[in-house]
């Protein structure tokens, strides 16, 4: 239904599919180079590096003059560089957060049962074990924990 | 005019693809340039010139990072 009304909404606008993915792909030409472009200059130019330098020259100033060691001011100095360069790690968690979220799901689901089971050994009727799993289930759908278990 | 619109279709593809190249190609210079600048800003604040470089190595150390990221990722959507 809503494939037909986006066909005649094309239509009435004189749209092929062609001239459609035209414009998406002169949008995206222009946009995706300038985008990467912008986020390698923030941490890939002779400025940024200058900027980072600086940084971390002073933080290694202000440690071996309050006393550190200098193994150890140096270490600390590397841990400091990491918070700037964690540009990696952002990276993987924004690209995994996906498979995360549905590990979480699948463990939550396993805590319950094994709970329910836990219960029902321990005396709680079989029945009253079922009942609450499916309230909690239920409950953790609602706050979108668990997808909704079709009845 | 359906030809005319796959054509420029493609002709942005191409330009898109060539982009990304460059981009590609020219990450290698600018990683060199930036590091030199911040182990000269290292050396300048009196870290010694093995350090500077071993903090400047792992300043690098980025760029793969992003790159093995961005394989993994294409590689994941792929799949």
């Amino acid at each position: 239904m809503i494939g037909d009304n986006e066909e005649i909404e094309r239509k009435k606008r004189g749209m092929s599919d062609a001239e459609e993915v035209r414009e998406i792909l002169g949008a995206v030409s222009k946009e995706i180079p300038s985008l990467i472009k912008g986020i390698i200059a923030s941490v890939f130019s002779e400025e940024a590096g200058r900027n980072m330098g600086k940084a971390a020259a002073a933080f290694y100033k202000e440690l071996k003059e309050s006393g550190m060691p200098d193994e150890v001011a140096i270490k600390m100095t590397e841990n400091y560089i990491s918070v700037f360069t964690s540009l990696g790690d952002l990276m993987k968690k924004f690209t995994k957060g996906r498979e995360r979220s549905t590990k979480t799901k699948k463990e939550i689901e396993e805590i319950v049962e094994e709970a329910v089971e836990e219960a029902i050994e321990r005396g709680v009727s079989e029945k009253l074990g079922k009942e609450i799993e499916r309230r909690v289930k239920k409950k953790l759908a609602e706050k979108g924990l668990l997808e909704e278990e079709e009845e | 005019m359906k030809i005319t619109a796959i054509v420029k279709a493609g002709l942005h593809l191409i330009k898109l693809i060539l982009n990304l190249g460059f981009l590609w190609l020219t990450l290698g210079w600018k990683v060199r340039k930036a590091r030199k600048a911040f182990e000269e800003e290292l050396m300048k604040g009196g870290i010694p010139k093995e350090v500077a470089k071993k903090l400047g190595k792992k300043y690098a150390s980025i760029k793969n990072e992003i790159m093995r990221e961005i394989r993994g990722s294409v590689w994941r959507m792929g799949r």
